[in-house]
């Protein structure tokens, strides 16, 4: 009697890891951001990124396909920024700009891993509250809808938000590009944009 | 009566375990099969157009399309990463939530991040990397710090001319001490031990007062201590003109030699410890009272 019901705990003990492996799979599937090493090692040097610009590349006509996650991680007290390509360090550069007081400096509590591709507006919306603005604009057949959570003394602090027809194409934390801003950005990208 | 309830108690347990069990394994079923269906739904299609241009078979429109998906592409990038600011129109707006600027106006850091986009969307433009490129020197120091080999790195050492410049790497950090080791006498001699750096030379464990004239038959010798890459490399004294040298003969004849700190800097070669301490200009002779010193008056 004894010996029949501890087979049916094993059998049922067994089940139970199946089920669960099952769930871990399926899960799996994009729903998290793993740190690659190199990230890892910037993380155990230098800390958590202060600001960070996040997008995801989604490839034209390839619905389907996993986007490429590229990532820029501020470091303002360290005066430098570090580039990440599907999670592979790429570059490092200085800054130019050594910031003295970094709590006088606009900063994020936001960690890059907490973003991922398959969120969707109601993830974000679940996660971060609802947004100071949502703008929705007309690009080409596409759609880009923006979120701006722009109160520094909310849970995200500054934090904008851009999905590409409904899917997560940037992310940029710890600061808000304001309209005196644009001219300096403009400028600089003129001659690049296509 | 009892027996009978129990029994009927037992059989309805059972054929509870036999529902759950079904069920999970109903559950386990459905899950792999959906993982299954997502996996094979998933797979990355194919483009006509990349097809064909992987055969060298593509079209001038195969290759417009490829184009303008990549363009469209890298504005889509710069958008996203300018936080949607670059849309016509759109733009950021002034802060509804509370008076001031959103980044207390810090031009300094405003400077940054045209910086940060322009190298960002660059890299968009690029293909994806497939590995890491060389992480930079000051994350690598890190790496090394990190391991747990007790902290020292001769690379960082002050006391090292030309730490941290001139010897890169530990491989070079080994062939100057491979170079220490030969320059001395017997070649590969793992019991010289280069004294601190103060010059001071500690007496040697189980070499305490020998005879140095006994040590040198041995192949040994002390030396002043080695600096590697500038050529300072120095002898100590001259030991066995020490142990001729009558001074140092103890008055009690017993024989045994203790061999004295060496002062810092000393450097002193062989002939300027003749010219000290060394024997009797001609005509003198040693005086006998033990003291060393010359006795000229005979003459």
């Amino acid at each position: 009697m004894i010996t029949r019901f501890a087979g049916i705990q094993v059998l049922l003990a067994a089940t139970l890891f199946l089920l669960l492996q099952g769930l871990s799979y399926g899960g799996a599937a994009g729903n998290s951001w793993k740190l690659s090493s190199s990230q890892r090692q910037y993380i155990k040097t230098y800390g958590s990124p202060q600001q960070f610009i996040l997008l995801y590349d989604l490839p034209e006509g390839n619905v389907s396909a996993a986007p490429r996650r590229i990532e820029s991680w501020i470091y303002l007290s360290a005066a430098r920024f570090v580039l990440f390509d599907n999670g592979f360090f790429s570059e490092e550069q200085p800054t130019g700009v050594k910031v003295p007081k970094l709590s006088e400096a606009p900063h994020t509590r936001l960690k890059p891993e907490r973003f991922h591709s398959s969120m969707t507006q109601k993830d974000i919306i679940r996660t971060f509250g609802k947004p100071d603005t949502t703008e929705t604009a007309a690009f080409g057949s596409h759609t880009y809808t923006i979120l701006r959570y722009l109160s520094k003394a909310r849970k995200p602090g500054v934090l904008n938000i851009s999905l590409y027809d409904g899917k997560l194409a940037g992310v940029v934390a710890g600061f808000a590009i304001q309209p005196a801003d644009m001219d300096t950005l403009r400028k600089d990208l003129q001659g690049r944009m296509p | 009566m009892k027996k009978k309830a129990g029994t009927r108690l037992h059989a309805g347990n059972e054929s509870g375990f036999f529902t759950l069990i079904v069920v999970t394994l109903a559950l386990t079923a459905l899950i792999g099969g959906a993982t299954l269906l997502s996996m094979v739904t998933t797979r990355q299609p194919v483009s006509g157009a990349m097809d064909r241009l992987d055969r060298n078979q593509a079209t001038p429109e195969d290759m417009n399309a490829l184009q303008n998906a990549g363009t469209e592409m890298a504005r889509t990038a710069r958008i996203a990463a300018a936080g949607g600011s670059l849309i016509g129109g759109g733009g950021p707006v002034p802060n509804p939530a509370s008076p001031g600027p959103l980044s207390p106006g810090d031009k300094a850091i405003a400077g940054i991040i045209p910086r940060v986009i322009g190298r960002l969307t660059n890299q968009a433009s690029q293909p994806a990397l497939t590995r890491d490129n060389p992480l930079p020197d000051t994350l690598r120091s890190g790496q090394n710090a990190g391991n747990g080999s007790g902290g020292y790195n001769p690379l960082h050492d002050p006391n090292i001319k030309n730490s941290g410049r001139g010897l890169q790497s530990p491989g070079e950090v080994d062939r100057l001490g491979q170079d220490f080791q030969n320059q001395l006498p017997g070649g590969s001699d793992t019991r010289q031990q280069p004294s601190g750096m103060d010059g001071t030379v500690i007496p040697q464990p189980g070499r305490g007062g020998t005879d140095p004239a006994a040590s040198d038959n041995q192949g040994g010798d002390y030396y002043s201590p080695y600096y590697p890459g500038d050529g300072r490399r120095r002898r100590g004294p001259d030991w066995e003109r020490w142990a001729t040298d009558p001074r140092h003969r103890p008055s009690d004849g017993r024989g045994g030699h203790e061999k004295p700190a060496v002062r810092p800097g000393g450097g002193s070669s062989s002939g300027s410890q003749q010219g000290t301490s060394g024997a009797c200009p001609p005509g003198c002779h040693v005086k006998r009272d033990g003291t060393g010193g010359c006795d000229c008056s005979g003459n």
